[in-house]
């Protein structure tokens, strides 16, 4: 009898440590002036584990990104690729049986194993080396100081490297809705929620999909579990509650207006929100499918045969090629008392713990000018371009991929996965290139890319955009015990009320009085705590 | 049976007879010397891997930090107990633990069982076999496969049950969004994918009941049906009642995959077992001691009740472990 | 059984008989079928009907994906050497773990069956058991996989109450009068009455074998060293790394999930074909027994 430990979702990425040797022969960013530690004598090793790709590209070892890097810096790294599925309980065994990598690179650890893990030595503490070896990310700090502050942990250290993106639409979700269906109903693309109600409401009364059948449009349909992460967060922006951002929400916290840090979850505005969104069930616009049983596949089925009205998500390649055909991107709607706030957005640290110096590590300094090249300009091209010439080539000052990668079986980005690691799976430490450049290389535009207006993005930025807070390990484990309780009862009742089941009168006091019960009120403290602590760190 | 009269007849109290017994038992022990032989290198393996991880047990009652090791990591007593004695849902996801197992075992028990008897009455051999093998087939689908056929067929939209109910005018059945049909779709689905696998044994225990005893029957003017009632089924009562009762022993182990997969927003009510619950607090924080401790909790409640179970097969007469 | 002659009471209780087991074998066959079809199928067609009698778009991409990396075959081979070997030491250690608590005389037999019963409640989880591999020195290899599991009491138990119900004291003695030893009594009377117990045997901890990918995801870090489990669910998972929530995607994305959905069941024939071929072979052991049986009575 096998027992089925835990298996925690959260993989990040492993934080692929690369320590980037410095070497610099361009001269940008600060810190190239960095004596180059390849001039040691004899090679250094590092080990490093890290999520395994290699059914869609080589193995790290002979990947063409690593060994092009080791011939720059001169360090060898000795790859331990963990298949995906059991990182957690590999990293468990690696930690309890003591042989721990030198480094770990784009895997993921949770904010109470990295303070853990660092109180209790296995990680090393890197503000020092940072300050003395990591010149790229140093200017990173300086120039956005909320980089620093989301990785430093409660006791005061950083323990773990961070994946930086500054582009808002890679850090954002849309609400892509059916042009062809405007077009074919004379309809303007919706800028408030009720017009986005109204617009659902005319699909499926009116035949948009012009086949005859009245009843084979859907509204806003996205397979089952999806709507609770995508759509109704993006509410919250549009209805007062945007501001904190993604992470925010997904902790159920919001500033309001007069300063403070709320709970959403019990928030009047909250009930709002649900009962905008138990209007669209009312319309039979929200089908059930978004709360049971309905699969990607179905659902992709569905999109190309022309019946969903509506979805959110990043880009719109998500429900197929019919995607970036027929369907536009909404950024933000303005809500019945005019807030127009882009709610789900990531801050600029979208990952905290992309790379861990472990205690085994004798190089620590070599380890640090090893990844933090790849914080630099040069290295955060090198990462996600790969080298002129070879994989791509500049056109018109934009950078285009090799035609070998363009024409690859299984699209562009898998094409340029084949070379460089940086395009697939996230959570690398380093920082992303411009957005501009990210688009041109698959030949569009950033608006074309997303279909949608990328400039509004900035407009409606909440004020504050925050990290996942890090907990001491008291705060830990008396929010999870909250919050596992929270999570589940709001999961049960939000679709009640969505669906009628439940009434926003009675049954919504006894819902908040439930929460209450449950330790909500501990939890907003707790959350203040680390809200006030974020903020103090310099 | 010799030497069960001798101990018997050994009864004297007092230093004597205390000495005698020691006596018997050395030559029991003697007696038996082959079959010490002979279990000794798979009592070694029970040592080895069985006994000596089990100081990891310790695991549930500390904080267990991985750098501190095990002996090194903090005690803290039944705090992760209390916790999820504590936790709201509690009673809830109890109830659905042992409400679906209980349900499993009235139905999965039996079927298996009245399967095989089935499949040992086809006198064709060659039949036998083809059945037999398509029943069993159904355990090698991947839990993910067989929830996405399950699905597949119980679509509101484009299953063929509902496709059927609208045929005969009624109006489709979203399945997954009620709470009240989980119980029956995990089950059911569930005895679908093992009464092949698990008619197996049942099988394997019929052909070896001897074939004169059905030729006596036979002879005494008894039917198939009786023949079956009074030579098949006492034959097979042992494996049965071992089976039966370690099933008792896995009550509180429903699997968390397929529950998982099934799981929707709408049927949480009843889908929410002590697995599910484990791996969703998992996943908010890095709680292996946590874990540990409500494995452990579940791991002593099958024992009590197999222990409980073993006895009162003991008492009715029937085979039992010991 | 084929001399015994039949009444029309026989023949109408064969006869419904028959038809409940076909029914029933309907029933078990038919979402079997579907798996077959879907997986010869083009998968963005699978959801067009709601009823699957013939593949929808014959192609075998689905099939492809899986074979035509190198990988898989490295997958084949080594899940067939850990499963005869694995098997072959499970069946060996299971029969000498239960035939000795079979027989009544065995001093101390409640005492053992009660600490291997125990085993199968109380462990002391994946660290320690890992610690304790390590320790032997045993990761990465094949006994790593094949030792910690050697035997499962529940198989033991199911074995030591067929020998106890099969093998009857009467049958020891006379063995022993004959000047028998236990192990002799073991290996050249007991086994070869036990054949359908032992078929039975083969079949469960081989399939458990065949199946097995969780120890393999802990304990294996040579990727030459894979079975052929790991392979497939690696097919399956990866694209499922990137389902970050709002991570935007590559224009393929959408095809690669439905070319999944296809993979998933082509996966599932690949992956148990042949096994299902190993029954009919060992069901010829069910009837050696019998035959066996009849000639001792």
């Amino acid at each position: 009898m096998k027992n089925a430990w835990v298996k925690q979702g959260l993989v990040g990425g492993l934080a692929v440590a690369i320590l980037a040797g410095c070497q610099s022969g361009g001269g940008d960013s600060a810190g190239s002036g960095d004596s180059g530690s390849g001039g040691k004598e004899g090679k250094i090793t590092l080990k490093m584990a890290r999520d395994s790709f290699t059914d869609v590209h080589p193995a790290s070892k002979d990947l063409w990104m690593w060994k092009k890097y080791e011939e720059k810096t001169g360090i060898h790294i000795e790859w331990e690729e963990i298949p995906g599925e059991s990182s957690a309980e590999r990293k468990n065994v690696m930690l309890a049986s003591g042989k721990l990598p030198d480094a770990f690179y784009q895997t993921g650890f949770s904010s109470s194993e990295l303070v853990k893990y660092g109180e209790q030595g296995l990680f090393l503490p890197l503000e020092d080396l940072i300050e003395q070896h990591a010149p790229n990310l140093k200017q990173w700090f300086e120039k956005n100081p909320e980089v620093k502050k989301a990785i430093t942990m409660p006791d005061g250290h950083i323990y773990s490297l961070p994946y930086i993106d500054t582009a808002l639409p890679y850090r954002s979700i849309r609400l892509y809705i059916n042009k062809t269906w405007l077009d074919n109903l004379g309809l303007q693309v919706p800028k408030t929620t009720d017009e986005l109600q109204a617009a659902l409401k005319a699909f499926k009364e009116k035949d948009a999909n012009g086949n005859g059948d009245p009843n084979d449009e859907m509204g806003w349909v996205m397979p089952t579990g999806f709507i609770n992460g995508m759509f109704e967060r993006q509410l919250y922006g549009s209805f007062g509650m945007g501001n904190g951002g993604y992470k925010g929400a997904a902790s159920w916290i919001y500033k309001d207006s007069d300063g403070e840090v709320k709970l959403i979850f019990n928030d009047p505005k909250y009930k709002e929100v649900l009962q905008y969104l138990n209007g669209l069930f009312k319309d039979g616009t929200l089908p059930q499918l978004n709360y049971s049983g309905y699969e990607y596949a179905q659902w992709a089925a569905d999109g190309s045969a022309g019946k969903v009205g509506a979805f959110s998500w990043g880009d719109p390649h998500y429900i197929g090629t019919i995607g970036a055909k027929d369907y536009i991107g909404i950024n933000v709607l303005a809500g019945p008392h005019g807030d127009k706030v882009v709610n789900w957005m990531d801050p600029m640290t979208r990952q905290t713990s992309s790379f861990t110096i472990t205690k085994s590590n004798k190089h620590p300094e070599e380890t640090m000018e090893w990844v933090d090249y790849f914080y630099g300009e040069e290295g955060s091209k090198f990462g996600y371009f790969g080298i002129e010439g070879e994989t791509y080539t500049m056109v018109d000052g934009k950078p285009q991929y090799s035609e070998e990668i363009r024409t690859y079986k299984g699209g562009v980005q898998l094409g340029a996965f084949q070379y460089v690691d940086n395009v697939y799976g996230g959570g690398y430490p380093y920082a992303e290139p411009d957005m501009e450049l990210r688009s041109a290389v698959k030949g569009k535009t950033v608006d074309e890319d997303f279909k949608t207006n990328a400039a509004e993005l900035e407009q409606f930025l909440p004020e504050e955009v925050w990290p996942e807070f890090s907990p001491t390990a008291e705060e830990a484990k008396k929010q999870a015990a909250i919050l596992t309780d929270i999570n589940k009862y709001i999961q049960q009742m939000r679709v009640k009320f969505v669906t009628g089941q439940a009434d926003f009168g009675s049954g919504w006091d006894e819902y908040v009085a439930t929460l209450d019960k449950m330790g909500a009120q501990d939890y907003l403290a707790i959350k203040k705590g680390q809200y006030e602590r974020y903020q103090s760190v310099k | 049976m010799d030497a069960r009269m001798e101990i018997q007849t050994a009864r004297k109290p007092s230093a004597e007879g205390f000495s005698r017994r020691l006596a018997e038992i050395g030559k029991q022990l003697k007696r038996n010397i082959g079959l010490y032989l002979i279990i000794a290198p798979a009592f070694f393996y029970f040592v080895i891997w069985h006994f000596w991880p089990l100081y990891g047990i310790q695991i549930a009652f500390k904080d267990y930090m991985p750098a501190l090791g095990i002996t090194g990591s903090p005690w803290v007593g039944l705090e992760h107990f209390t916790r999820f004695f504590r936790t709201f849902f509690f009673w809830d996801i109890l109830r659905n633990t042992l409400g679906i197992s209980v349900y499993g075992l009235i139905v999965g028990i039996p079927a298996p069982i009245i399967l095989a008897l089935m499949f040992n009455e086809i006198r064709t051999k060659r039949l036998r076999s083809v059945v037999q093998t398509i029943s069993y087939a159904p355990h090698f689908i991947s839990v993910v496969v067989a929830v996405g056929i399950l699905f597949f067929f119980i679509s509101p939209t484009t299953g063929v049950i509902n496709g059927i109910i609208t045929r005969f005018g009624g109006s489709p059945i979203d399945f997954m969004a009620n709470p009240s049909h989980f119980w029956h779709l995990f089950v059911w689905s569930g005895l679908w994918q093992s009464i092949g696998w698990s008619s197996l044994i049942y099988t394997a225990a019929m052909a070896g009941i001897p074939p004169d005893q059905y030729e006596a029957a036979y002879i005494d003017g008894a039917s198939r049906f009786r023949r079956i009632w009074h030579v098949t089924l006492p034959g097979i009562m042992p494996t049965i009642m071992i089976l039966s009762i370690m099933s008792i022993g896995g009550v509180m182990n429903v699997g968390f995959e397929k529950v998982l997969l099934m799981q929707t927003d709408m049927n949480l009510a009843k889908s929410e077992v002590i697995s599910t619950y484990m791996y969703k607090s998992g996943i908010v924080e890095a709680q292996y001691s946590f874990s540990a401790a409500v494995g452990l909790f579940n791991n002593v409640v099958n024992f009590i009740l197999l222990i409980l179970f073993n006895a009162i097969a003991k008492r009715a007469g029937q085979t039992s472990l010991w | 059984m084929d001399t015994i002659k039949q009444t029309p009471g026989e023949k109408a209780f064969e006869a419904v008989n028959l038809t409940l087991v076909l029914l029933i074998t309907i029933i078990l066959l038919y979402p079997l079928l579907f798996v077959i079809l879907a997986s010869v199928s083009d998968p963005r067609r699978i959801y067009d009907t709601f009823l699957l009698v013939w593949p929808q778009g014959f192609n075998l991409e689905s099939y492809k994906a899986i074979f035509e990396n190198g990988d898989i075959w490295i997958g084949y081979r080594n899940t067939i050497l850990y499963t005869t070997v694995g098997t072959a030491i499970n069946v060996f250690m299971t029969i000498l773990g239960a035939y000795p608590l079979s027989r009544r005389r065995f001093y101390g037999k409640n005492v053992f069956t009660f600490l291997f019963t125990f085993t199968m409640f109380f462990s002391g989880g994946l660290i320690p058991t890992y610690l304790v591999n390590q320790s032997l020195g045993i990761l990465n290899s094949i006994w790593v996989l094949v030792l910690p599991g050697a035997i499962s009491v529940f198989n033991l138990i199911i074995m030591r109450t067929y020998f106890q119900t099969q093998i009857p004291v009467e049958l020891e003695e006379s063995a022993f009068v004959d000047g028998c030893s236990d192990w002799r009594l073991l290996f050249k009377i007991v086994l070869p009455l036990s054949m359908p117990i032992i078929a039975v045997m083969i079949l469960f901890y081989g399939v458990g074998h065949w199946n097995s990918y969780f120890d393999s995801l802990i304990y294996m870090t040579d990727r030459d060293k894979f079975p052929l489990q790991l392979f497939l669910r690696e097919i399956l998972i990866k694209n499922s790394m990137q389902d970050m929530l709002g991570v935007a995607v590559d224009e393929q994305y959408s095809q690669r999930m439905m070319a999944r959905e296809g993979i998933k069941y082509s996966i599932v024939v690949a992956s148990s074909l042949p096994l299902l071929i190993l029954y009919p072979l060992l069901s010829k052991f069910f009837e050696k027994g019998i035959l066996v049986g009849a000639i001792k009575g």
